[in-house]
């Protein structure tokens, strides 16, 4: 045999071995797509995926660099559980996924340069968002209905550590960030800007979701995961200092540099007490305030009392949670 | 007939509808629920073009494209010819743009970002780093191997530097340096889509991103499928402009 046709076979043979250990590897293994970086913010979940790895849940996490990479990666049955706020790609497109646990809500700050003292005074003025068709516009549209002012060009910057460093270099005057941003922009230039009064009700910012036919067929596996969440929520709305804790037991994010791993408490105690975290996980009572957001805001169509909530979630595994953990 | 079956754009036709018709077959499938199929795609495109919103999405993606495109032309051919005539600028300007073409562009965007901020000028750098490496390093090529029999031929007949350089070397390079031009324009157009997807959302961009996100298939494949037709007939355009104003050895009768 010559020796090119032998490396070909053994590399034929190489391959394939690497593809039966693959998916022997696979069986069983949930895989988790995280649209975005590992990072404090996440740790929370990540923490309660570790309690649920103790419990014998076996997963895989991903992370991407963009929320509809997830999506798209589960269209194409490459991940089986996503986070993100899916309301308008379930109502948009056949592919029948579902919401089952609710991650954390939307508490955003309108933060603006010190020349608009009001939002009257943001009437025609430019204004920055995260991405077109996103939670940010849909705050800040719904705002502006109510205060009666019709905003002037719209630009988007993913991302709100982005939108900050360009409100400090001065490229942009008026935004919505999330709560770190909103302190960190503060704690830079808060002689510069200050931060207008939002929205009271916080609808979802990311959601746990996954085809509905996988759901049903993975009940062990999504009870697990969904009981460690909740017990997880719970904790953590009760006492936030239980993150940090379970980060140094579990060994999470330790190449993190020291100074951000010292923000993890404060970071969790602030959160908890904006309202970022559900320590009932979402559900109907969620389900239903966001179906009359987004649809208030554009980004569904049809009205709050016509889309169905089963259309979007799936409740069954978080109410099986709950009744076993106790209400 | 035969002379008809074997016409260069009838093979042209032919290929265009075979590849059209895979990708129907491959969507109707599907070979991905995420993977629309031709006649969708085009329907979208047509949506697109009829409510304006493609034609609104242009004129953003293509300012920072032609302003790169004509700085990366301009200073690209100056740049290298002036390093094909002279050692010195050769040294002091190759390595710049051998690193540049080598560079993993994704890589720097962040960096530009940090510089020049989010707003125009970082899209035309995008566009500028895309396509300038090409245009510079073909045109140096082409003036560095001008045959020397053609310059001693020019300093035989008493011919001044500037003579050989404009009536010789020049016109002896000028199919190199138009080829760098074609390469260049279609890394610029790289560049433009690249700048709008990882700086910010605009034009071309936006419509492929804001598809993506509200899980719009058809929508984002025909954004990408637009941006593609208007490169090719763009190079396509060069390409005739090259062969009727500057190169009388191609000009078809």
């Amino acid at each position: 045999m010559p020796l090119k046709m032998k490396q070909l076979l053994a590399s034929a043979s190489l391959a394939a071995g690497l593809v039966v250990l693959s998916a022997h590897a696979e069986a069983g293994m949930i895989r988790i797509g995280l649209g975005d970086v590992a990072s404090v913010e996440t740790l929370a979940f990540m923490v309660a995926l570790e309690r649920a790895k103790e419990q014998g849940l076996e997963y895989e996490l991903t992370t991407f660099s963009k929320e509809e990479l997830a999506i798209q990666a589960m269209i194409s049955g490459q991940i089986d559980v996503g986070i993100g706020s899916p309301y308008s790609i379930i109502q948009k497109s056949n592919i029948p996924v579902r919401n089952f646990f609710q991650l954390s809500k939307l508490v955003f700050y309108p933060v603006v340069s010190n020349d608009y003292k009001t939002w009257q005074d943001l009437d025609g003025q430019p204004y920055t968002f995260h991405a077109r068709g996103t939670g940010t516009e849909a705050i800040v549209d719904i705002i502006a209905e109510r205060e009666g002012i019709t905003l002037g060009d719209r630009s988007y910057v993913p991302g709100s550590e982005n939108r900050i460093v360009a409100m400090i270099r001065g490229q942009v005057k008026a935004s919505i960030v999330d709560l770190a941003n909103k302190n960190l922009l503060l704690k830079q230039a808060g002689d510069r800007f200050h931060v207008l009064p939002g929205l009271k009700d916080a609808a979802s910012d990311e959601l746990l979701f996954a085809d509905r036919n996988w759901v049903a067929s993975h009940e062990d596996d999504v009870d697990l995961l969904v009981k460690s969440l909740l017990k997880t929520w719970r904790e953590m709305v009760a006492d936030p200092t239980i993150i940090n804790k379970e980060r140094e037991r579990f060994g999470l994010l330790e190449d993190l540099p020291h100074e951000l791993l010292e923000e993890v408490d404060s970071y969790y105690a602030e959160a908890v007490a904006a309202g970022v975290f559900d320590p009932e996980g979402g559900g109907e009572k969620a389900a239903r305030s966001d179906l009359a957001f987004f649809s208030h805001a554009g980004q569904l169509e049809g009205s709050a009392e016509t889309l169905k909530i089963e259309d979007f979630w799936e409740l069954g595994p978080l109410e099986k949670a709950r009744q076993s953990l106790g209400e | 007939m035969r002379e008809f079956l074997t016409h260069p754009r009838t093979l042209k036709l032919l290929s265009v509808v075979i590849v059209f018709s895979a990708w129907e077959i491959a969507g109707r499938v599907p070979i991905s629920p995420a993977f629309p199929t031709f006649t969708d795609t085009m329907g979208a495109l047509y949506v697109m073009l009829t409510d304006g919103s493609m034609l609104k999405a242009y004129p953003e993606t293509l300012k920072p494209l032609v302003i790169g495109l004509l700085i990366s032309g301009v200073f690209g051919v100056g740049s290298g010819v002036a390093m094909g005539l002279n050692r010195s600028v050769e040294w002091f300007c190759a390595p710049i743009f051998i690193v540049l073409q080598s560079a993993p562009l994704a890589a720097l965007i962040p960096l530009l970002v940090m510089t020049y901020g989010i707003g125009l000028t970082a899209k035309v750098l995008v566009v500028c780093i895309m396509s300038m490496p090409v245009i510079v390093l073909n045109a140096f090529n082409a003036v560095r191997h001008t045959p020397v029999s053609l310059t001693e031929m020019g300093a035989s007949f008493q011919g001044r530097s500037r003579d050989i350089i404009m009536k010789i070397i020049i016109p002896s390079a000028s199919p190199l340096i138009f080829a760098g031009l074609r390469l260049g324009a279609s890394a610029g157009f790289i560049g433009a889509i690249l700048g709008e997807l990882l700086i910010t959302p605009t034009g071309i961009g936006d419509l492929i991103t804001f598809s993506q996100s509200k899980a719009d298939y058809p929508s984002m494949y025909a954004a990408i499928f637009s941006i593609i037709l208007i490169a090719v007939l763009f190079l396509e355009m060069l390409e005739r402009a090259e062969y009727s104003l500057f190169r009388p050895d191609k000009r078809v009768s």
